[in-house]
């Protein structure tokens, strides 16, 4: 079922959290709110479930208006941060319960239990109680709880931050293979995590401070980020900004002029420059000579931390340097210029051809 | 002062300094206590004349009098308070205790459920209903016998659901025990609500917006969610209501008096421990009526601790 939000508006106090954001989440869909910590995307799945009311807006499931709806009625099910599974109740009453307070025949509750528990390997567990399982149990028994009453939309607040890292990478993949490709369910999946929304995802949604900064496929995001906060959020490390000019239609920087090829016509003055630190390499013809100020190892690759004037520019490179601290190394950019305005931060234009 | 020389010392010091006051409180009035009662109930003694041992007759004399009670309850009940006062206490506070525990555990929980709804003023009620708690037992016993009184405010209230009828509430021994136990409801209620309102506070949020999502409606959300989780909270209510009111004496002493009012209705175990102890001065038969007592109470409390046994914690 798609899901549509329109102008949804939201505050808590005197505190905005949600400013009049509308989104469409098409069937099937594997959707991601991301944000991070504080941005209301949470709150934004909250009104959605019907746990929170939004102030203005409308909230459409299959095009019908839900608003009064209760959450119980508007067929979504929910898997929360830290499971909420029942702790009185073995994993079994757990699993059912939705199916009994829906007043479901007890033949069938056995059934369809059986069902979901062999669809997520909890046969062996239905005895045990909460308390008895791993995190990743838990999950799983909050995940089978949810799917065992077949709902339309399925909603996720951040379910893998309670886990370890091995198996959140894991499970971030057997999730999407359950959820998208062997059910199709509809999905809206909160997390702060940009690496488990771009990997995730069929479209994601960036939030920040309550406001919708860019819904797009996560390749649309990494490759054309609509402003510095989503061209910083997305994709690790982060891109370097740099504060640059233009003169005579070439940016200025380094004390050096990029000269661009496109037929594009940039605006005069200060702006910000962006450029990943995938796209920056070592070597010349080079742009500019940097201090080394440190390294980072990551084991596929490094991060050469670079000094100059009073910022630092990240460079990201798959194979170590022979340079030590200190070193002034020449350094070239071998990828998309993104130019952004330097008062909205908004981005300007986005050059791939260019000469320096 | 050598003695203050280490840290270590200073830590000794205060540690006895701050244990030795309840430490000698709680040894002398409770643990000598209990341990000279359990061995004075093999003994006859009067205080005057020096202490005999008797064995167990005491508790021979006990079971007689209890053998008698239970005889004359299906004969002649009237006549309980007089041949078999410690069965008659008995048998009222066992009455009394399955009027109170029960309807004061159901009202303290209504209660903070009713308190833990975030509604304008619902700071008031919790204080207003916490009030009884703090006043004593003697000065609300007193205040009760005015409102019970014939031509007195409850009856006031009642006369239309009795067709003119007016209850006389303390001189009747049919609605003496019932009006001691409405005194104790409404003075425990409140008390046991604040506890029951902390445990309410604790219950993790999320688990009753999954109950939600589930399709759990408020009321079954409060069978099947929040009574379970409030397993251990339950019992310790009942626990402290079933120690409380077996050993009831205050309200009926001042009430009904020290020997039980109309036909002894309003008679208990410990007030007749008190009465063969100081009035009769029979100090080992007392005794041996306690630790009957103290059986009571403690295997009442097991059973019930037992009965709501809480799933095991992580």
């Amino acid at each position: 079922m798609s899901v549509e939000l329109k102008n949804i508006t939201k505050a808590f106090g005197s505190t905005e959290v949600l400013k009049d954001v509308n989104i469409r989440i098409e069937k099937g869909e594997f959707f991601v709110l991301l944000g991070p910590s504080g941005s209301g995307k949470s709150t934004l799945l909250r009104i959605i479930a019907g746990l929170e009311e939004p102030d203005r807006g409308e909230i459409l499931i299959n095009g019908q208006r839900v608003n009064e709806l209760d959450p119980s009625k508007r067929n979504i099910a929910m898997v929360f941060q830290n499971y909420a599974l029942y702790p009185h109740m073995n994993v079994f009453n757990n699993i059912s319960f939705p199916l009994k307070m829906r007043g479901v025949k007890k033949e069938e509750i056995i059934s369809k239990v059986r069902e979901v528990a062999n669809l997520l390997n909890i046969t062996h567990l239905l005895d045990k109680y909460p308390y008895q399982l791993s995190g990743g149990e838990q999950q799983r028994v909050a995940l089978a709880r949810a799917l065992v009453r077949d709902p339309e939309v399925f909603l996720l607040d951040e379910p893998l931050s309670n886990l370890d890292a091995k198996l959140r990478v894991k499970l971030r993949f057997e999730l999407r293979k359950l959820l998208h490709d062997q059910l199709g369910i509809t999905t809206i999946y909160v997390t702060h995590d940009q690496i488990e929304a771009m990997t995730m995802a069929d479209r994601i949604a960036v939030i920040n401070k309550g406001a919708l900064m860019q819904i797009g496929t996560p390749t649309e995001l990494y490759e054309k980020p609509k402003n510095t906060f989503i061209a910083t959020f997305i994709g690790t490390p982060s891109m370097n900004l740099i504060m640059a000019r233009v003169e005579d239609n070439a940016i200025k920087v380094f004390g050096r002029r990029i000269i661009v090829r496109d037929k594009t016509r940039l605006p005069e003055g200060d702006i910000i420059l962006g450029i990943r630190p995938q796209d920056i390499k070592v070597g010349e013809p080079s742009i500019a000579r940097l201090k080394l100020a440190g390294e980072e190892k990551l084991g596929s690759g490094y991060i050469l931390h670079l000094n100059f004037e009073n910022s630092e520019l990240l460079l990201y490179l798959e194979r170590e340097t022979a340079a030590v601290k200190g070193e002034f190394i020449p350094v070239l950019f071998d990828g998309p210029l993104y130019l952004f305005d330097s008062s909205t931060e908004e981005l300007v234009t986005k050059i791939d051809n260019y000469e320096v | 002062m050598a003695i203050l020389a280490s840290k270590k010392n200073i830590e000794r010091l205060t540690f006895i300094l701050l244990i030795i006051y309840p430490f000698t409180l709680n040894a002398f009035f409770g643990y000598f206590s209990a341990v000279f009662s359990f061995w004075l109930s093999f003994y006859s003694w009067d205080i005057l004349s020096p202490m005999k041992f008797v064995g167990l007759s005491n508790y021979y004399a006990l079971f007689q009098e209890l053998w008698r009670g239970l005889n004359l309850l299906f004969s002649d009940p009237n006549l309980l308070q007089f041949r078999a006062p410690f069965f008659n206490g008995l048998k009222n506070i066992l009455v009394y205790t399955a009027i109170v525990v029960p309807t004061q555990t159901f009202l303290a929980l209504m209660l903070a459920l009713m308190g833990n709804q975030k509604i304008r003023g619902s700071q008031f009620f919790k204080v207003a209903y916490f009030l009884p708690a703090t006043t004593c037992s003697v000065i609300i016993s007193l205040i009760f016998m005015w409102l019970f009184e014939k031509d007195g405010f409850i009856n006031f209230f009642i006369i239309p659901f009795t067709g003119g009828y007016r209850i006389n509430w303390l001189n009747d021994p049919t609605y003496l025990l019932t009006a001691i136990s409405l005194v104790a409801i409404w003075g425990t209620s409140g008390n046991f609500s604040v506890t029951f309102l902390s445990g309410l506070q604790t219950l993790p949020k999320e688990v009753y917006e999954a109950a939600k999502i589930d399709g759990a409606s408020s009321l079954n959300r409060l069978i099947h969610i929040t009574i379970p989780l409030l397993k251990p909270i339950i019992a310790y209510v009942v626990i402290m209501g079933l120690i409380g009111a077996l050993q009831m004496f205050d309200l009926s002493y001042v009430m009904a008096g020290s020997s039980g009012g109309v036909g002894g209705a309003g008679y208990t175990i410990t007030l007749d421990i008190y009465n063969t102890a100081f009035l009769q001065l029979r100090y080992g038969y007392a005794a041996a009526k306690s630790v009957i007592l103290f059986l009571l109470i403690f295997s009442l409390s097991y059973y019930v601790q037992n009965k709501l046994r809480y799933y095991r914690h992580e």
